[in-house]
């Protein structure tokens, strides 16, 4: 029991750190919020389910990055660069983006969910007494990889310094010579990938339909309110408590109430931290 | 002036159009009538005051269930609409109490998360909504489409005249304007920010509900689906198309963003109502930022 | 029988001591200078006499009232008004309607005023009112402007319209004449004269020493958070503890100071 909670716990949290992080990745240096995240993560699925045949699995989930990098650009130049300033409207024009990206997902795939098969869903492994499938075994490990490759790519190199640079203060780095428009596109084709990965990983655990990718991404929201608008460390944090909270309460509370847990949770730390768990360094002058 | 008179020739117009269309459109302009309510919802609390709600189609389920539970059960519809908004402006004033100390996107995310909450409330509260089985066959009576159709031009017509005297001509919509433009100068003017606020969620949700109420009422029947966060998103992406302070461009944007996908609908061509929807939203955005209203702000002068 | 009273109020950001044991007092009509080096305080003083910021010890009265517990809304209500440092008025609205705003101070005070916010802009109420206002800072050609166009010098004028409709007792004014030509700041230096006779009392934080002097019977001045001489502006030029912290200070005081007397 124990190990079936803690797998299914890392499995929804390394989808949902995976779409979170490109969220918070975003926001961080667009200062708004894509709400075409969890289309992202369909189509990143159905991508990876249609070239399985010619790629493999691993080809597949390449593929899926590949197409989604491409998306990242569409939306940035479509959905985000023309309203800095104006965020509402940012926000809202990747709201237009989703439902057309669901629409050309249904007029290319249909709307009937479908399973998406590989050869590991079939295969389990076996920890004493538990079996648990190989699929979900990749999942938590191509997540935790992808995350890492994620994380150190922000820490460490010199993209990761302007990621920094540009979500604290996008006019000063500006100024410093960076390119604050390559910054923002880079960040949309990383979370978009991100997103991918996400999508082409956790699409063989359940099925895959163009309606698929909210719930990941608006428990990817209630990760980033834990983890900090822009931290890419809390978010991580964040979709690891989400994850393992709705496992637990899967188990324990109910199935039809463990997705309430993960909104409760953030409607409660917003009533009682209304500056987020991990608040922003935002000066207020009187 | 001739504003004002081009305005009512319009509604003339519209008032006499189920003379001419037949019941699948009036039908349609009924429903676009009623999200329209919900888009006012979103003009006051976001355009007026500068709020931000991502969940408002939880309070219009919660104006629809309570009508839709409650005649079942034998309240006469009127009351029943009755509870349903003040159900919805309770809830509506309990968000609000950690809202309105929320800033910009934890204020979006937050509500967004109180939305799906109620969403989920409605699904899995299967004893009293039926859940997603549906509730079907509220007890509204038959009233025939004509008559809805005229009762709801007049109540848009009459929130909208309100709206807009508040807005343009009282002093309540100045000082909703100094609330959302500078708080602290707000607060030495001696208004009540954070009350501002609190009044703003709770009438704002009312608005929603009595959109819901209506619905249920009108429609008669409703699944837990129809309150989802993709409906919060359509209310505001309707509102930003309209125009987020214009209340009659968000009544035009209602219409407009209703007729058209569901005409295509009707004409068969089903499968592009998405992709119709998202392009127009986007179209807008792109080259009328300040949305309807703010073509007809132009027009004005 | 003073207007406003602060006692030993301190107040402390994380390290840093932005006020210790700060005392003053003022009575009606009079026009008390706050001054004092870039930095000392005066901004943190005024927000803490407006209660944007909470003390940490200390008491201030109003009127003889306590008034620590209240809200900033709260203690405009009571009859404190203030302008800003950095003009804060809606761009997009009209003069009329910035000053209307400051109305809200007079209608939310007594319970029965409440409904008043329905009232159209235009009724004959909130019109005197604010074209009152108006006339006395002298924006009257000027009432259906909107701010955006209206250059920045005016604009600090239309703040106090705002602030004076709503009839204060005490009103702050946090650096009026920055960016002022030459008549608009005799036109504010009289504007403040006529206010401290009509029973308002006023504290007049500035950097212009010249019209601290012209204006002011009396300067309470602050260095580092500290209260360090309170006096008349003349004496406060020969206080050895001013001029240590505030050089440059002397001469224009007393050009100020002259001019008053002349």
């Amino acid at each position: 029991m124990f190990g079936q909670i803690l797998i299914n716990g890392l499995v929804l949290s390394g989808g949902y750190a995976l779409v979170a992080v490109g969220l918070t990745l975003t926001f961080g240096v667009m200062r708004m919020v894509n709400f075409a995240e969890g289309q992202s993560v369909m189509i990143g699925a159905f991508i990876a389910y249609t070239t399985v045949p010619y790629f493999g699995y691993v080809g597949a989930i390449a593929a899926a990055m590949a197409v989604n990098a491409v998306l990242g650009v569409i939306l940035e130049r479509t959905a985000f660069r023309p309203f800095r300033g104006v965020e509402l409207n940012g926000l809202i024009a990747s709201m237009g983006m989703s439902i057309v990206l669901v629409n050309v997902a249904e007029l290319v795939w249909g709307t009937t969910p479908r399973p998406f098969e590989t050869i590991y869903n079939e295969t389990s492994v076996n920890f004493g007494t538990v079996g648990i499938s190989v699929q979900r075994l990749i999942c938590v490990a191509a997540s935790a990889a992808i995350l890492l490759g994620l994380w150190w790519l922000v820490q460490y190199t010199s993209l990761g310094r302007k990621f920094r640079a540009v979500s604290e203060d996008h006019e000063t780095a500006s100024a410093m010579g960076i390119d604050v428009n390559q910054v923002s596109r880079l960040a949309l084709v990383i979370g978009s990938m991100m997103a991918a990965s996400a999508g082409a990983l956790s699409g063989p655990v359940n099925m895959i339909a163009p309606d698929m990718g909210r719930t990941e991404m608006l428990n990817a929201f209630a990760a980033i309110i834990l983890g900090g608008f822009g931290n890419v460390n809390g978010t991580i944090l964040g979709a690891l408590l989400i994850g393992m909270i709705q496992s637990i309460g899967a188990v324990y509370i109910s199935n039809a109430y463990s997705s309430s847990i993960s909104f409760g949770l953030l409607v409660l730390t917003l009533v009682f931290f209304p500056r987020g768990l991990v608040p922003e360094r935002v000066d207020e002058n009187v | 002036m001739s504003s004002r008179i081009l305005l009512i020739a319009a509604f003339a117009v519209l008032a006499a159009l189920p003379l001419i269309f037949g019941t699948f459109w009036i039908n349609m302009v009924i429903n676009a009538l009623i999200f329209s309510l919900a888009v006012f919802s979103i003009n006051l609390l976001t355009g007026f005051t500068g709020l931000l709600s991502f969940g408002q189609a939880g309070f219009v389920g919660i104006g629809a269930y309570t009508l839709g539970v409650l005649t079942k059960q034998g309240t006469p519809p009127l009351f029943a609409g009755l509870y349903g908004v003040l159900l919805a402006m309770l809830c509506g004033f309990l968000l609000g109490l950690p809202a309105a100390r929320l800033k910009g996107h934890y204020l979006a995310i937050g509500t967004l998360g109180f939305g799906i909450l109620i969403y989920q409330l409605l699904t899995n509260s299967v004893d009293i909504t039926r859940g997603p089985m549906g509730l079907i066959g509220i007890p509204t009576g038959v009233i025939d489409k004509q008559t809805w159709y005229l009762v709801m031009l007049a109540v848009c017509l009459t929130l909208l005249a309100a709206l807009a005297y508040i807005d343009r001509y009282s002093a309540l919509g100045v000082i909703l304007k100094m609330v959302r433009h500078d708080e602290i100068a707000a607060q030495a003017s001696g208004i009540n920010v954070f009350a501002v606020k609190l009044i703003a969620f709770t009438v704002s949700a009312g608005f929603a509900g009595l959109s819901g109420a209506l619905f249920a009422a009108y429609a008669r029947f409703l699944t837990p689906d129809l309150f989802n966060e993709q409906e919060s998103f359509r209310y505001m992406m309707m509102a930003v198309v309209g125009g987020i302070g214009s209340p009659l461009g968000g009544f035009v944007a209602s219409l407009v963003l209703t007729i058209i996908p569901e005409g295509l609908r009707a004409l068969g061509e089903d499968n592009y109502r998405l992709l119709v929807y998202g392009t127009m939203v986007l179209f807008v955005l792109w080259f009328l930022p300040a949305g309807i209203g703010g073509l007809i702000e132009r027009q004005r002068r | 029988m003073s207007v406003l009273e602060l006692s030993g109020v301190s107040k402390r950001f994380g390290g840093l001591q932005a006020l210790s044991g700060i005392s003053l007092s003022i009575a009606p009509s009079e026009v008390l200078g706050l001054i004092g080096p870039n930095g000392a305080g005066k901004s943190t003083l005024v927000s803490c006499i407006t209660g944007v910021l909470r003390i940490d010890g200390g008491v201030i009265r109003f009127e003889h009232r306590d008034i620590q517990r209240l809200s900033p809304h709260q203690r405009a209500r009571r009859g404190i008004a203030r302008t800003f440092q950095k003009v804060r008025l809606a761009d997009q609205l009209t003069v009329y309607e910035n000053v209307a705003a400051g109305l809200a101070s007079r209608w939310f005070s007594r319970a029965s005023g409440w409904s008043s916010v329905f009232r159209p802009l235009s009724a004959k109420s909130v019109g005197q009112a604010v074209n009152r206002a108006l006339e006395q800072v002298g924006l009257g050609d000027v009432s259906g402007t909107v701010v955006k166009s209206l250059p920045f010098g005016r604009r600090h004028f239309v703040e106090i319209a705002r602030a004076m409709v709503s009839e204060p007792r005490l009103l702050l004014l946090d650096e009026p004449a920055t960016g002022l030509t030459e008549t608009e700041r005799e036109r504010l230096a009289m504007l403040v004269k006529e206010i401290g006779a009509s029973g308002c009392a006023v504290i007049l934080v500035e950097h212009d020493l010249e019209l601290v002097g012209y204006l002011c019977q009396r300067v309470t001045v602050i260095n580092q958070g500290r209260h360090i001489f309170t006096g008349t502006p003349a004496a406060a030029q020969s206080d050895r503890e001013v001029i240590r912290a505030y050089l440059g200070m002397n001469q224009l005081i007393s050009e100020g100071a002259d001019d008053a007397r002349g």
